[in-house]
């Protein structure tokens, strides 16, 4: 699989008055053709912040300090905004969680589809109706010629959700990124929009990155998982592998704390503490607080990335495959 | 057997939107505006035993946090009635309640030990002169240092605030704590430490639980017995490990295929079509006819009836 999106080094700053938050710190992977790679973690990681770095829609406080983010061999990083209006919607797509905030309220569904046709191809209007009808029949909305006429209010959770999805995937874009967007949503309507995606990613050959706290959403869908931890991809590998034997600690501390993961009434394993702070010098390995396998080395000497049979992890003392997991 | 710690007995609840003063107005000149009723909750029968812990699973919409505060006692039924017998002679302060979010449930402009330590000063448990002493001995049962005390909500973090929460609901000696999606908004590994906070308390205090949730891997994972809600009604109620081993409604069967698991290898999302109807204007018969692949004209006409099938009750024509 050639790689479609390939980023290197990638760091993203916010200035505070505290100091500079590192929400991404020198993070890298590659996504290939019709390739998805579930970006796991938890609130702080930076998961979110990588998705928006990818799309250009980092602002002020924050500004992408180092890295490269490549698309199709084209460098993004530091793209004019005039050049990245060309290319949002038509290369490159996001979902948001909510779908009420991406969607305009006071706009008709079908005015908010026909601007985003209009922005990258020229047809005529009645053309751009019918592939706004086209686009929503096919993100599975009943009745999708009446439904144009329709405000977001209008439309359920799931449907705005669904709205939103079809107006990522009007231009058939290369990329997809899905940010956490099926969190709020029931899991019978979060089964039918991971569906579209899975047919979509087969389908269509769209690239997709899903950011998601939740593990179990994305076992069944990447193939590929990424597990980021304050602003770094600590583990990155195949799905298969990683959630079978993660080499990480952090990783197996998210596997073993799931309760589904667990017998009822047994205790569940916890990960102790907090997520660190990003303000300050990463000094070691930052999951060293709450690692149980930390030794001296870890409080001192930040990891380096690590690369074994296509798997990554930064971690001095990582799990071998044969422990258990 | 011995008595249920709380029956409720067909109980339903309507909220109705009263009519605006133009369609009064209106109806006064001969028009025929009805209110907007809402039925949140259709005739529901539950018991909890001392000591059990039942999970309420169903998506948004489906009634679970209307049925809590019910139970609660933080809202009335519209008709049928809750019965609530705890052993202790304070009936009010018996039944507690932990809230999804703990930075909305918490005064932001109080401190901790005002926060904890207040209700059960009003209640006369215990003086104002000990308070402290008596929250810190609440603060260290939920796993937080006693310096927490003069802190304000905002210097803690989630899962430390769902914490407080907790402190908060035991410091009246309850009996029952009804959990409204308490874990909700935490992180995974934040989750777990809250979980087996929940469990340990059940042991040391023998509290019993209601406890509500759309995350069916945490009411697996916690409760005894599972209610599973689908617009207003249960559905099936029953013991968790038959219902998750062997779900006999066809909604139950749905959610628990619809249920993201950790598993390796590409899963197919098999789906169920269509979305829950409104509570407004909710389904004639039974009311998941119109989602169900099993579905056919009885089902539209006649409500099921809830019956026995080993030990789960189940409420499904078909079942």
């Amino acid at each position: 699989m050639s790689a479609l999106l390939e980023v290197k080094g990638l760091k993203t700053y916010f200035a505070t008055k505290y100091g500079e938050v590192r929400a991404v710190d020198d993070v890298s992977f590659a996504v290939g053709e019709g390739e998805v790679l579930g970006m796991v973690g938890e609130s702080g990681s930076g998961k979110s912040v990588t998705g928006c770095s990818l799309m250009g829609l980092v602002d002020a406080p924050g500004r992408i300090v180092a890295g490269s983010v490549k698309l199709l061999g084209r460098e993004l990083v530091g793209l004019a905004e005039r050049d990245w209006r060309a290319l949002r919607g038509r290369d490159i797509a996001i979902i948001f969680q909510d779908p009420m905030l991406t969607l305009n309220p006071v706009l008709r569904i079908d005015t908010q589809i026909i601007e985003a046709i209009k922005a990258h191809a020229d047809v005529s209007k009645a053309r751009a109706r019918e592939w706004a009808a086209e686009a929503l029949a096919g993100v599975g909305i009943p009745s999708p010629e009446e439904r144009l006429t329709a405000y977001p209010h209008q439309f359920s959770g799931g449907m705005r959700q669904r709205v939103a999805i079809a107006i990522a995937l009007l231009h058939n874009p290369k990329l997809l990124i899905a940010d956490e967007p099926t969190t709020a949503l029931d899991v019978t309507i979060q089964g039918q929009i991971l569906a579209q995606v899975q047919t979509l990613a087969t389908k269509m050959k769209t690239a997709v990155i899903w950011v998601t706290h939740d593990l179990s959403v994305v076992s069944g869908l990447a193939h590929r998982i990424a597990v980021m931890y304050a602003g770094r991809i600590v583990e990155e590998g195949r799905t298969s592998d990683v959630l079978a034997h993660p080499a990480h600690p952090y990783t197996r501390g998210l596997l073993r704390s799931l309760p589904s993961q667990n017998k009822p009434g047994e205790t569940l394993t916890q990960i102790p503490g907090a997520p660190p702070r990003l303000l300050n010098e990463r000094v070691g390995c930052s999951f060293a607080a709450r690692c149980d396998r930390a030794q001296a080395l870890c409080a001192e000497v930040d990891p380096v990335k690590t690369i074994v049979a296509e798997r990554a992890f930064r971690c001095h003392f990582a799990l071998r495959p044969e422990s258990p997991a | 057997m011995s008595e249920p710690l709380v029956v409720v007995d067909h109980v339903s609840r309507q909220f109705a939107k009263p009519l605006g003063w133009a369609e009064a107005l209106a109806n006064r000149l001969g028009s025929d505006h009805q209110p907007v009723v809402v039925h949140a909750l259709d005739d529901v029968t539950l018991t909890i035993a001392h000591g059990e812990v039942l999970g309420i699973v169903g998506e948004s919409g489906c009634g679970k946090s209307t049925l809590g505060r019910i139970v609660a006692g933080l809202l009335p039924a519209s008709t049928g009635a809750v019965r609530f017998a705890p052993s202790g002679s304070n009936a009010k302060l018996a039944r507690q309640m932990i809230f999804q979010d703990p930075s909305a449930s918490l005064n932001p402009r109080l401190r901790v030990v005002d926060q904890v330590g207040e209700a059960a000063v009003a209640h006369g448990l215990v003086k104002v002169a000990e308070m402290r002493d008596y929250v810190a001995v609440l603060l260290a049962q939920v796993g937080l240092d006693a310096s927490a005390m003069s802190r304000f909500p905002h210097q803690f973090s989630g899962g430390q605030r769902a914490r407080i929460g907790i402190a908060r609901a035991l410091a009246v000696k309850p009996e029952l704590l009804v959990c409204d999606e308490s874990v909700a908004a935490l992180d995974v590994s934040i989750q777990a430490q809250v979980l087996n906070l929940f469990a340990e308390l059940r042991a040391s205090l023998g509290l019993t639980y209601m406890f509500i949730s759309h995350d069916l891997g945490v009411v697996q994972y916690l409760s005894t017995r599972v209610a599973v809600m689908y617009l207003g009604r249960v559905v099936e109620i029953g013991p968790t490990a038959s219902i998750f081993a062997a779900p006999k409604h066809p909604y139950t069967q749905a959610l628990l295929e619809a249920m993201p698991r950790i598993r390796t290898g590409q899963q197919s999302f098999a789906v169920i079509k269509g979305e829950v109807a409104s509570p407004v204007n909710p389904p004639s018969g039974c009311h998941f006819h119109p989602r169900c692949p099993r579905a056919d004209a009885r089902c539209a006409s006649v409500a099921p009836v809830a019956v026995l099938r080993g030990e789960v009750l189940v409420a499904c024509h078909y079942a």
